[in-house]
């Protein structure tokens, strides 16, 4: 195993692919229920019990998140795998899908693998056009529409209320892809067309990894086909799984401990709009000013509709490569293409992808000022 | 004596507890390895005899599905 010899000095600019760290209350809550939780809704022993009113407490904290219902919110391992039970669980057969060409693998991959799947054309620049090609994508036949809240790749914010009220009007069911936004920007079903939204629970909310939720609209009247089958700790002589959710989407053991932790860090989620976008602007405005580096999706008359994510390149030096020498500089980046390839066809980063810095709640203005001093050292 | 709703499944049962205890009436998770009604395993929420009414209005009120009853001596 890799040492971490230098750890107190990194500084992590990963966190569209996991928030870090994790609190220590979030560690002490997991490491309480891995030494009092049996198995979940499974027998009625105290250890049993307790597990199910832990797991019920975590429902029940993302319920009251969304503005939903305890019991309109599945626990699942992943933001991938609640986006599996919403595509492949809500699509009507020979429909068509449609998704934004931002879409992480998570949602292209399942769609493909689902139905006819229909691309429609983002614009960083102008929501309106977006808008516009979302209206053209979608026809009498299309059952689904998924998007992303903000590219996992850009950062830019998409105008998913709007696609959701269009979507209401066409009889579409509107699926949220919540991955980089859940726990920085708020979600409010109860005042939302959208019908489902899909969540991890390690990223904004810095729960662990292993957790996700697939969140339905109190609104919402739907009716999911089971990807997964097996036991849900209820109705055991029936052959097909309950009718009802979370436990319909609920089969085998789930991570409660995992889910403990989550609990804790979707109550410790604070929102402070100022200071990450006070962390996000100057990062994003320094490194423009570095002839060396391009930034690829970034609109600046719309700074505020990002997420602190940046995706550039520097000049004749490949994203593997930038990414490394930072790395022996102490950074933590991710390079290449960060299971987004609609996205790199759509900047032209297709052939070596890109450096992603994704900021964090608990990165400081010093560690940003930092980044930016060592990649202008680099580029001298 | 005390009173069990047998509930459609351990969430709803642990949204009556909840909603329960916010009104004063203290409940507790009881699994039952065969329902008729549920043809198999589910979960129950226990209540002292004389809370049963109130306890009912409580969870029809608020939209949880009672699927049957019984009764318990202590």
């Amino acid at each position: 195993m890799t040492s971490l010899k230098r750890e107190k000095n990194l500084k992590y600019f990963d966190n569209a692919a996991t928030g870090f760290p994790k609190s220590k209350k979030v560690i002490n809550e997991i490491t309480n229920a891995l030494l009092k939780c049996g198995n979940p809704g499974r027998s009625g022993h105290e250890y049993s019990v307790y597990a199910s009113e832990v797991l019920y407490s975590a429902r029940d904290t993302i319920a009251k998140f969304f503005s939903t219902n305890p019991e309109n919110v599945i626990l699942c391992p992943s933001s991938t795998y609640a986006l599996n039970m919403a595509i492949k669980g809500l699509y009507k057969d020979n429909s068509n899908i449609i998704i934004s060409d931002l879409e992480h693998n998570s949602v292209l991959r399942p769609a493909k693998a689902t139905g006819k799947t229909i691309i429609f054309c983002t614009d960083v620049e102008d929501d309106e056009k977006t808008l516009s090609e979302f209206r053209k994508s979608l026809t009498t036949n299309t059952s689904i529409a998924v998007v992303t809240h903000a590219s996992n790749v850009c950062g830019r914010i998409l105008p998913v209320e709007e696609m959701a009220k269009i979507c209401r009007k066409n009889g579409t069911l509107f699926i949220l892809d919540a991955s980089q936004t859940a726990g920085y920007l708020p979600i409010n079903l109860s005042d939302s067309d959208i019908d489902v939204v899909c969540i991890p629970g390690h990223k904004g909310f810095y729960g662990p990894m292993g957790t996700g939720a697939l969140i339905v609209n109190p609104k919402s009247n739907l009716n999911f086909k089971t990807i997964i089958e097996g036991g849900a700790g209820m109705m055991s002589i029936e052959e097909t799984m309950p009718k009802h959710l979370p436990e319909r989407l609920e089969a085998g053991t789930c991570g409660v401990h995992d889910f403990a932790g989550l609990d804790i860090a979707i109550k410790e989620c604070v929102f402070d709009k100022g200071y990450d976008f006070q962390k996000y602007i100057f990062t994003v405005n320094s490194l423009k000013k570095i002839s060396k580096i391009k930034i690829y999706g970034y609109s600046e008359k719309n700074s505020n509709k990002y997420v602190p994510v940046i995706l550039f390149n520097a000049e004749g030096i490949s994203s593997d490569e930038f990414s490394e020498i930072l790395k022996n500089r102490g950074f933590c980046v991710r390079s290449g293409f960060h299971c987004s390839p609609l996205a790199h066809l759509k900047f032209k980063t297709g052939d070596f992808g890109a450096v992603r810095i994704s900021i964090g709640k608990k990165n400081t203005f010093r560690e940003c000022e930092e980044l930016i001093y060592a990649i202008n050292t680099i580029l001298k | 004596m005390n009173y069990i709703f047998i509930l459609s499944s351990v969430t709803y049962a642990l949204k009556g507890k909840k909603l329960l205890e916010e009104n004063g009436i203290k409940a507790s998770l009881v699994k039952s390895g065969n329902i008729k009604e549920l043809r198999g395993c589910g979960y129950g929420l226990k209540v002292e005899y004389r809370e049963r009414t109130k306890a009912e209005a409580i969870l029809l009120e608020s939209g949880i599905r009672i699927i049957g009853f019984s009764g318990e001596s202590q």
